[in-house]
């Protein structure tokens, strides 16, 4: 419900005050790296900073997709995150409609030892993946970066808790009509399950674009690795071209920030969702 | 219902048929989730097997590996660099624990009211959490300049001198605390939010009924209520704050492959980065995850069980 704490007049600007210089704090620097990514080398070095560029400098982007080269690895990062969310939602939609619909033995202890693997510091796993990729002869390669991260224990418990919601009616009376179990699945539930998968996608858009570490380990290959590499590269051999340096972190930025602003009502209910499993 | 529909149910309904049924299903279930059985198997179960043996090996990149026991662990914890990396992670994780639920609370109950433009403030606070870490990482790196960075420059119109955020052993942690819980703030409001809105309207009717102050409805009905929810968030901070890797790496790695200032932003992940894969020390670092591990076991342990005392669930 909504609150109803603030009622005078003066508790109502103090909150207004309060939420205008904290939400700015949290979207100026956005606003200024993408300011800062316009600007010359010699501009984003100046006190007192500038907030527009002076002279627009559009070819800092085309330099930057070309140098480390960042332009082929937003391509690496693009592919790797559409497979990725692909196979979430694939196998989780699969996952979770068994375990919220079928019967079958061992299906509680099953389900139960997935939701265990959340417990786990993907820290402990680094290692022991590394060199089970060196076994595969996947170092160096995008298929590391895709085919370990298909599966997801949280979208499978989304897809569960989703599935569960639906009728069983609708199934029966499909099933009664002659339909497997698969036909129920594809042609019942899967239409109706579209926004729980529209929430389990963005948050594997989120999970896949911004991934880290796990490159960091497996590509050393400039041409092979994705933009969260590219960028820390872009730091370590362009350090002085700050500019640079905020082109590049704008464009590993911005599609998410896109993709949020679309999809808000699905992040923030995923987001609301796995909060509640904590009640 | 048809006729042929009829003769259908009443066919399931007899044992053979069932049996087989029952059959059917299971095949059905285990083909739907052989995909992930394997997945985790392959990239989870296998894994989690293989890194606890290396803990006890001393295994590099390459080559023969050979069993030690449990010298791996003697060695962390007489090794200077894995206790910095726990002491650093410790603080880290008090401060960002307050730094980061504190606000959110407060900007949750703010945006709880009736409040113009409560879906805009929202998504303000949250463009944070979706942004790339490493993003963040480069732009702060910026933004905390020394010489040139914004907020040198802000504290400078206030008559502060420039603070060394990133360059001194003395303030790296700190900044690693401020872009943390900037990037964290918004993720834990939405909890609180949802929290907020789960809190049934007939208990404020029944208590301003009994003539209970706004402020003693927050205090003694709000904040219990809501218990859960930060219960919540404290556990998923607290576990999120001791992997911490992508914020004190893309602010803090030097060309020498210290973390910060003489390694004043290593954290027990980076270390264990470190000694993997900088210095192919494998079984060493197995043994530090399987140690960060357990810190995590214990910790959700505890939390759990004290919360039995003080979180009230419906």
């Amino acid at each position: 419900m909504v609150g109803q704490i603030l009622q005078r007049p003066w508790e109502k600007a103090l909150a207004y005050l309060f939420l205008i210089v904290s939400s700015l704090i949290m979207v100026f620097p956005f606003i200024f790296m993408f300011a800062s990514s316009l600007k010359t080398s010699s501009e984003v070095v100046r006190i007192p900073p500038t907030l527009f560029p002076s002279v627009l400098q559009l070819g800092n982007y085309v330099e930057a997709l070309q140098i480390v080269p960042l332009g082929t690895q937003l391509v690496n990062t693009v592919i790797v995150t559409a497979l990725v969310v692909a196979g979430w939602v694939m196998t989780s939609v699969l996952a979770g409609y068994a375990f919220a619909r079928l019967t079958f033995p061992g299906r509680d202890l099953l389900f139960g030892a997935y939701l265990g693997t959340l417990m786990v510091p993907f820290a402990v796993l680094i290692v022991p993946m590394y060199r089970i990729m060196v076994t595969f002869g996947w170092v160096d390669s995008l298929v590391a970066l895709i085919v370990p991260w298909l599966f997801t224990a949280y979208g499978t418990f989304l897809l569960r808790q989703f599935f569960m919601g639906i009728p069983r009616d609708l199934e029966e009376a499909a099933m009664i009509d002659g339909a497997s179990r698969w036909g129920v699945l594809f042609r019942v539930c899967l239409p109706l399950a579209r926004p729980a998968m529209a929430t389990l996608a963005t948050f594997g858009f989120l999970y896949a674009w911004n991934s880290f570490l796990w490159p960091l380990i497996i590509i050393s290959d400039p041409s092979k690795k994705v933009i969260t590499q590219g960028l820390m590269d872009l730091q370590s051999l362009y350090a002085a071209r700050v500019d640079l340096i905020m082109t590049g972190s704008t464009l590993a930025v911005l599609p998410t920030l896109i993709v949020f602003l679309f999809a808000q009502r699905y992040f923030i209910e995923g987001i609301a969702t796995s909060g509640l499993a904590g009640r | 219902m048809s006729k042929q529909a009829q003769a259908t149910v009443a066919a399931n309904s007899t044992p053979r048929r069932t049996s087989s049924k029952q059959l059917r299903e299971t095949l059905d279930a285990y083909s739907m989730l052989l995909p992930t059985i394997l997945g985790v198997a392959i990239f989870f179960a296998v894994p989690l097997g293989i890194s606890l043996y290396l803990s006890f090996t001393d295994a590099r990149i390459l080559g023969d590996i050979k069993i030690v026991g449990f010298a791996n662990y003697v060695k962390a914890l007489s090794d200077e660099a894995f206790w910095i990396a726990l002491r650093n992670t410790f603080i880290f994780s008090v401060f960002t624990l307050f730094l980061s639920t504190v606000p959110a609370l407060i900007i949750a109950i703010l945006l709880n009211e009736q409040i113009m433009g409560r879906s805009f403030f929202r998504v303000l606070f949250f463009i944070p959490v979706v942004a790339s870490v490493v993003g963040i990482g480069l732009l702060w790196r910026y933004l905390l300049d020394f010489d040139f960075g914004f907020v040198n420059y802000g504290l400078s119109l206030f008559g502060i001198e420039p603070i060394p955020w990133l360059t001194s052993a003395k303030w790296g942690l700190t900044s690693v605390i401020i872009v943390f819980a900037w990037k964290s703030v918004g993720y834990n409001m939405v909890i609180f939010l949802a929290g907020l809105q789960g809190v049934p309207r007939q208990l404020y009717e029944a208590a301003s009924l009994d003539g209970a102050s706004r402020w003693k409805q927050f205090l003694n009905i709000t904040l219990p209520m809501l218990s859960p929810t930060t219960f919540f968030v404290l556990v998923t901070t607290l576990i999120n704050c001791l992997q911490v890797f992508d914020v004190p790496i893309s602010l803090g790695i030097t060309r020498s492959g210290t973390i910060g200032q003489g390694d004043s932003m290593l954290t027990v992940v980076p270390l264990l980065y470190r000694e993997a894969f900088l210095n192919t020390r494998m079984g060493y670092a197995s043994a530090i995850a399987w140690i960060l591990f357990l810190i995590i076991m214990v910790i959700s342990f505890i939390q759990f069980r004290v919360s039995d005392r003080w979180v009230n669930y419906e």
